[in-house]
């Protein structure tokens, strides 16, 4: 914790758009950049309402680009992207053998119904068994050595 | 380098900092030209850190804020700031051959 002052209502809020990083970062450092928000904010108020919202258009910007950038880094969406495009090739694969099957065994309207949400519950299951493959296989939390 | 993790590094140059001082040291740097917030500023230092260029350390003395987290260079950070240094100034060499002043330095 940075300071034990109470924040004010604006750095509270800057804290609470903080909750959309990753846990990681904003355990890290999230007290600490809501406490330079407030700081900051305190020191520009004295200049005026216009410096006060360039500083609010600042860290808004800021932080946007932030909560993009960590969870990049923290290779997440590309894991889920990845998965999701495993995922839809292998259900693609699994429905034209599902096709083919139906043809040669001339289902009926309400078999081939059943085959269709069977299909999906089975996309719905191989994205979340791809999504943990790739998580355990890629993601690496980082770690940073503190004094 | 990008131009956050260069200042970040100047700024750090000076000896051990807190977050809100690396901030405020690198918009007296850079002016208007780039505007920094503390999600880049502590983005950039986790980056540093985890390169092993910048490392936590303990408050520079009784006096300060022991409340906040202070941050210096290590000797791998300072010798990479150092090349990045160099590689910028060989740059602005070969702007100045061309006769490629830059701003404010023309009379």
């Amino acid at each position: 914790m940075v300071d034990e002052s109470p924040l004010s209502v604006e750095a509270r809020l800057y804290r609470a758009v903080l909750r959309l990083c990753p846990p990681e970062f904003r355990r890290e450092h999230g007290d600490e950049m809501a406490g330079d928000f407030d700081e900051a904010r305190g020191e520009v108020a004295a200049n005026g309402a216009t410096a006060l919202w360039a500083l609010r258009v600042v860290m808004g910007v800021d932080v946007a680009r932030t909560i993009v950038v960590q969870w990049l880094r923290t290779g997440l969406p590309v894991i889920a992207v990845v998965a999701v495009c495993c995922s839809l090739l292998l259900a693609a694969g699994a429905a034209s053998v599902a096709r083919l099957a139906t043809m040669r065994i001339r289902a009926d309207a309400a078999t081939s119904e059943i085959v269709g949400v069977v299909l999906l519950a089975a996309v719905a299951v191989m994205m979340i068994v791809v999504m943990i493959v790739f998580n355990l296989c890629l993601y690496r939390p980082r770690r940073v050595g503190r004094r | 380098m990008t131009p956050a993790v260069v200042h970040v590094l100047l700024a750090l140059a000076g000896g051990e900092r807190h977050g809100y001082a690396i901030l405020k040291d690198v918009q007296l740097h850079v002016g208007s030209q780039l505007r920094f917030g503390p999600g880049t500023i502590y983005g950039t230092l986790q980056r540093l850190m985890e390169a092993g260029w910048v490392e936590e350390s303990a408050p520079p003395g009784a006096d300060v804020d022991q409340r906040r987290r202070y941050y210096r260079m290590t000797r791998d950070g300072r010798e990479a700031l150092r090349a990045e240094v160099d590689r910028l100034g060989s740059i602005l060499d070969a702007a100045r051959a061309h006769r490629i002043q830059p701003r404010g330095s023309r009379g």
